[in-house]
């Protein structure tokens, strides 16, 4: 027998419910977020161009990447240096599918969806066991293996030339060729994935990942399973990767092995702390900053080495907690 | 009807022995206070019987079923939530999100389900009453960073308190508190007690063990030394003297 609710207090009435459900309301300028984020996405259509289409493009594809790894470092607190490697399974799940066994590009995207999600499951495991820089290094080598996997499965992934000729997207019954289509598409993606993981963030389980996030010992000891937790943040997370990649997969007509390896997952935790760790929002202006120096510097080989190396820096700097320490000190300067 | 019951449970650290063979039992409705000096093994016993630790040896019992190897978790979904010597609040979130978390211990309360706008709500109810149950109704949309020390080990006891606990466990839930909020928590170990609720007290202020406990256990050096009816345990000089109390007067 259980003894009567926190502690023998009357139920809240509706009309208390309402006033409190009023004064949880967000604060104005926080509601205006996605609007925001809408009105941001229109504004390559008012200076059309193929490289202009193509940079949103890329931006919104990262974005979308990085919203997902919001979910394990942002809200569940975990740091994963895999998330390339989700990346790819998305992207080469949809090109097999769609070059090597005629898919449709929804059978697709629902395919790449599932592979990301349970390959996300599997690279989270690790954190059943260990935390911080361990699981750091683990998952840094499982997305070694994984991009290994890419250059020498030769039969599924096309080995180092990887896999050309990926048919354009084509939803209800509308083929996306154009490079304004093809930025919409990943845009709506974008809108999409963003008010999932808010909604994500606001529900039991995204308190459960905060929980985990904040004090592991202390969720536990609520009723917080810390280990269902963790590998649903990481499946999930790998779920959003999935769609990225099949955004990815859909617009370049040709992948091959290089495009996911570790960098690219050290650029996606920088995008994430750009943004501030566990802001949506945040992460996708961190997205569009990395996205356009990116595609600043690619005309100097030199710039673009040095952007990824600064990255690199960065996420190590953070770790030891040098980042926010010097950034203190300049602020009481 | 027994609620919690441990018999010998043994916890060796290294060398040192943090357990040596405790027998312990806590009845439904029934408040139990462990005492005895720092490092006797209080909190070690706490941390074995809520799943944070696993014994080296001894069984444990819920509502008479063996629970001996149960995660922290799983103790929690079956009742038995506890409160740490330190606080453990979830600081980046406003009090009534650490309430909610505390609701991952009622697994009927679907978690999985609290998506939907109507349970949703339904869990929101539940951890705004809690909080009012302990007085902080009106600092729900805090950052527990901001409460002050009382509010926080309330903020505490709101989330032990949210999933209607079988067995609550309290590691010196009145430690630095002021007068005022140490009746309060006071009134709360007593009210929950009131409700059938079974109380685990680990509390150095014999005061507050006088007033609640209904029998005491006293460890020094991992062992069990003396327990029994509060008031007696409390008279028994030896026991003063071990905690240090000698100068305290009982009253009567």
């Amino acid at each position: 027998m259980r003894a009567g609710a926190g502690g023998g207090v009357a139920p809240l009435d509706g009309a208390a419910l309402r006033r409190l459900a009023a004064s949880a309301r967000a604060p104005v300028w926080l509601r205006l977020r996605l609007p925001a984020l809408v009105a941001a996405g229109m504004v390559p259509l008012l200076v059309p161009s193929a490289h202009v289409y193509d940079l949103a493009r890329v931006a919104a594809t990262y974005a979308v990447l990085a919203v997902g790894y919001c979910i394990v470092l942002g809200l569940c607190g975990q740091f994963s240096v895999a998330h390339a490697a989700l990346y790819g399974v998305g992207a080469y799940t949809t090109a097999n599918l769609t070059t090597q066994h005629g898919a449709s590009s929804a059978t697709a995207l629902l395919a790449a969806v599932g592979f990301g999600l349970l390959a996300g499951a599997l690279i989270g495991l690790p954190a059943l066991r260990v935390r911080g820089d361990q699981l750091a290094v683990i998952t840094l080598g499982i997305g070694q293996v994984v991009q290994l996997l890419f250059l020498n499965w030769t039969s599924v992934t096309g080995g180092f030339t990887g896999i050309s000729d990926i048919p354009a997207p084509s939803l209800f019954g509308i083929t996306l060729t154009s490079y304004r289509d093809n930025y919409l598409l990943a845009f709506a993606a974008l809108v999409i994935v963003v008010v999932a993981v808010e909604l994500l963030r606001r529900s039991p389980l995204g308190l459960a990942f905060m929980a985990v996030r904040d004090d592991e010992l202390a969720a536990r000891s609520a009723g917080v399973r810390t280990g269902v937790c963790k590998v649903s943040a990481f499946a999930l997370s790998g779920a959003v990767a999935g769609i990225a990649g099949w955004l990815y997969a859909g617009a370049i007509i040709s992948i091959s092995p290089p495009t996911f390896d570790v960098v690219l997952s050290v650029l996606v935790a920088v995008m994430v702390l750009l943004g501030g760790q566990g802001r949506v929002y945040g992460a996708v202006v961190g997205a569009a900053i990395i996205a356009t120096l990116e595609n600043a510097l690619t005309e100097y080989p030199a710039g673009e080495i040095a952007l990824k190396g600064a990255a690199i820096i960065a996420i190590v700097m953070w770790r030891a907690g040098a980042l926010r320490d010097g950034l203190m000190r300049l602020r009481r300067a | 009807m027994t609620t919690l019951s441990a018999t010998g449970l043994r916890q060796r650290f290294g060398g040192v022995v943090a357990l040596d063979d405790v027998d312990l039992s806590v009845d439904h409705g029934e408040v139990v206070a462990v005492i005895g000096p720092n490092g006797s093994g209080k909190t070690t016993l706490l941390n074995a019987l809520t799943g944070i630790l696993r014994p080296d040896a001894g069984r444990i019992e819920l509502m008479g079923g063996d629970v001996t190897a149960a995660p922290a978790p799983r103790l929690a979904r079956r009742g038995v939530v506890r409160t740490f010597q330190d606080g453990r609040l979830l600081e980046s979130l406003c009090a009534l999100d650490n309430v909610l978390v505390g609701l991952h211990a009622d697994p009927r309360d679907g978690a999985w389900r609290g998506w939907l706008p109507w349970v949703a709500r339904r869990r929101r109810g539940r951890a705004i009453a809690a909080l009012d149950a302990v007085g902080l109704r009106d600092r729900w949309s805090a950052r527990v960073a901001v409460l002050s020390h009382g509010q926080r080990r309330r903020v505490e006891l709101a989330r032990a308190l949210v999933a209607d606990p079988r067995i609550l466990v309290l590691d010196e839930p009145t430690a630095g508190l002021t007068p005022e909020d140490t009746h309060a928590v006071r009134d709360l170990i007593v009210a929950a007690r009131n409700r059938g609720v079974a109380v685990l007290l680990v509390e150095h202020d014999l005061d507050i063990v006088g007033a609640v406990a209904d029998r005491i256990l006293v460890l020094d050096a991992g062992a069990v030394v003396a327990g029994g009816v509060a008031r007696s345990v409390l008279a028994d000089a030896r026991v003063r003297h071990l905690c240090g109390m000698a100068a305290v007067e009982q009253p009567a």
